[in-house]
């Protein structure tokens, strides 16, 4: 429903396929929390004879799987629109805005799901305002930094190693930082996981 | 391997309670039952034992092996019922099957559709629509279904009504049949193990009061009731609780029979119920 409200609606002022591509997922992974905090369901998964880290790892990957859904849904959405030609402007997927999409959901789950781990969900909440608005503003606010001093020597630098690789490869960096990022966020909610009681 | 669960000073510390070198064990065969007011410590030690929570001190050896150690392994083996569902209400009871049983390498579908057809289970009905009775019966489904060698319940009979209460207690005599399995369950409802529970540990304030047999209770713990001046008179042991009153006293003793040869037929002795072990333990007045 979400990605149908992003396409209809919200296209006007954000691009509709990020916002299918990276809150729906989020939401996605906020809904699942939600019931496990509501259930108190931690009290059995612990139970089970299944290590925290398999725990956690399940918790990482399945965010990937709500990105995968979330853009079949939304191909699927502006497929029937262009079928039944409905006069509304969906913009198309793109392996660049995939990889945006991958790299947000990453950072956002890196920084996301530690917190959770640590604190549980209720003192997680407080950051989700933060971590929504970084999703949303921070990127704007970094290539606004990029525009304004374009004769930095760190903007030159950058702007230069990006113009020296191709897109495909710039796309396979990102997905492999996003990796990294990810990877260092693991550790650190296993860490934080197997000191939590229950 | 005839010892099924052993608790070797185990000790956990908050800031306004501890739970102190708590010491039990049980073999394969047997009910124990844990019993202690509300706030004893009974819900901290089945999730110590769980490893829900991180032991201070002492050991939890299941089945011969430690419990953080061997913690996979360990799991494996055991089955547990909480005194809650903390399952995922929104799910269909076959739904949460299909999540839980991969965990088990033992899982036996045999089994769960035997359990189901038993305690009469919808797989069709969502969890929350189950009445609490009825949610019980699943969480112990879920627990006998991977051939578990110790179940562990924690207050498994509290909110339910009478009927089902004696109907649920019957089955876990039921699973004791092949004398392969031990039940290990916390309650504070005493009638519940007067019926079923072999051995009894009684948890008052964070310490063992006493793990002993039933039976040990039944031909050893009386209740003394006699005239004050035997108090004074006489150097009493093994007097627990004592209570006094404008027309004498009562209290909880350890060895009926030396009581009896103190007192004579001065006293009367009474056979104490679970009830009245823990209603003399909780005042702890020793004498």
């Amino acid at each position: 429903m979400y990605n149908i409200f992003a396409i209809l609606v919200l296209q006007e002022f954000f691009s509709s396929f990020l916002i299918a591509s990276i809150v729906t997922p989020y939401l996605l992974l906020q809904t699942a929390v939600v019931y496990e905090d509501m259930n108190k369901t931690e009290i059995v998964l612990n139970s089970l004879p299944i290590k925290k880290d398999k725990l956690i790892m399940a918790r990482y990957l399945s965010i990937f799987v709500y990105l995968v859904i979330s853009v079949f849904i939304y191909i699927s959405i502006s497929f029937l629109i262009g079928i039944i030609d409905l006069p509304f402007k969906v913009e198309s997927v793109t392996i660049s805005g995939f990889v945006v999409a991958i790299m947000s959901l990453g950072i956002l789950t890196s920084i996301y799901l530690p917190v959770y781990y640590k604190y549980g969900y209720i003192k997680a909440k407080l950051f989700h305002i933060l971590f929504v608005m970084a999703a949303f503003f921070l990127p704007t606010f970094i290539v606004e930094i990029f525009n304004d001093n374009p004769d930095a020597a760190f903007v030159r630098s950058v702007n230069g190693f990006i113009q020296s690789i191709s897109k495909g490869g710039l796309n396979l960096i990102l997905v492999v930082l996003t990796c990294l990022i990810m990877t260092l966020s693991f550790f650190l909610s296993v860490c934080f996981y197997k000191k939590r009681e229950f | 391997m005839s010892v099924i669960l052993e608790v070797n000073k185990l000790r956990k510390e908050y800031k306004d309670f501890t739970l102190r070198d708590i010491s039990f064990s049980l073999e394969r065969g047997y009910i124990m039952g844990f019993i202690g007011p509300n706030g004893a410590g009974k819900s901290t030690t089945i999730k110590l034992i769980m490893n829900l929570l991180k032991k201070d001190g002492g050991t939890v050896k299941i089945l011969g092996l430690d419990s953080v150690e061997n913690e996979i392994e360990v799991k494996e083996r055991i089955g547990f019922v909480y005194d809650q569902n903390y399952y995922y209400d929104e799910l269909t009871i076959g739904e949460t099957k299909k999540v839980i049983a991969p965990f088990y390498h033992q899982w036996d579908d045999t089994l769960y559709n035997k359990y189901l057809k038993l305690f009469d289970l919808d797989s069709r009905k969502k969890i929350k629509d189950l009445s609490k009775g009825i949610q019980m019966k699943f969480s112990l489904t879920m627990a006998l279904s991977h051939h578990a060698e110790l179940l562990i319940m924690d207050e498994p009979t509290s909110g339910l009504d009478p009927v089902v209460r004696r109907e649920l207690l019957q089955i876990l005599m039921d699973i004791l049949q092949d004398e392969k399995k031990g039940i290990f369950f916390s309650t504070h409802i005493t009638s519940d193990l007067d019926r079923v529970a072999d051995y009894i540990t009684f948890i008052n304030k964070g310490e063992i009061a006493l793990s002993t047999s039933k039976d040990h209770i039944l031909e050893n713990y009386g209740i003394v009731k006699g005239k004050k001046a035997f108090l004074e008179q006489c150097e009493i042991e093994n007097l627990i609780g004592v209570r006094e009153n404008r027309f004498g006293f009562e209290a909880l003793t350890k060895d009926k029979n030396k009581t009896r040869k103190l007192f004579g037929d001065k006293v009367i002795i009474d056979k104490p119920t679970l009830e009245d072990i823990m209603f003399f333990h909780i005042d702890e007045e020793v004498m």
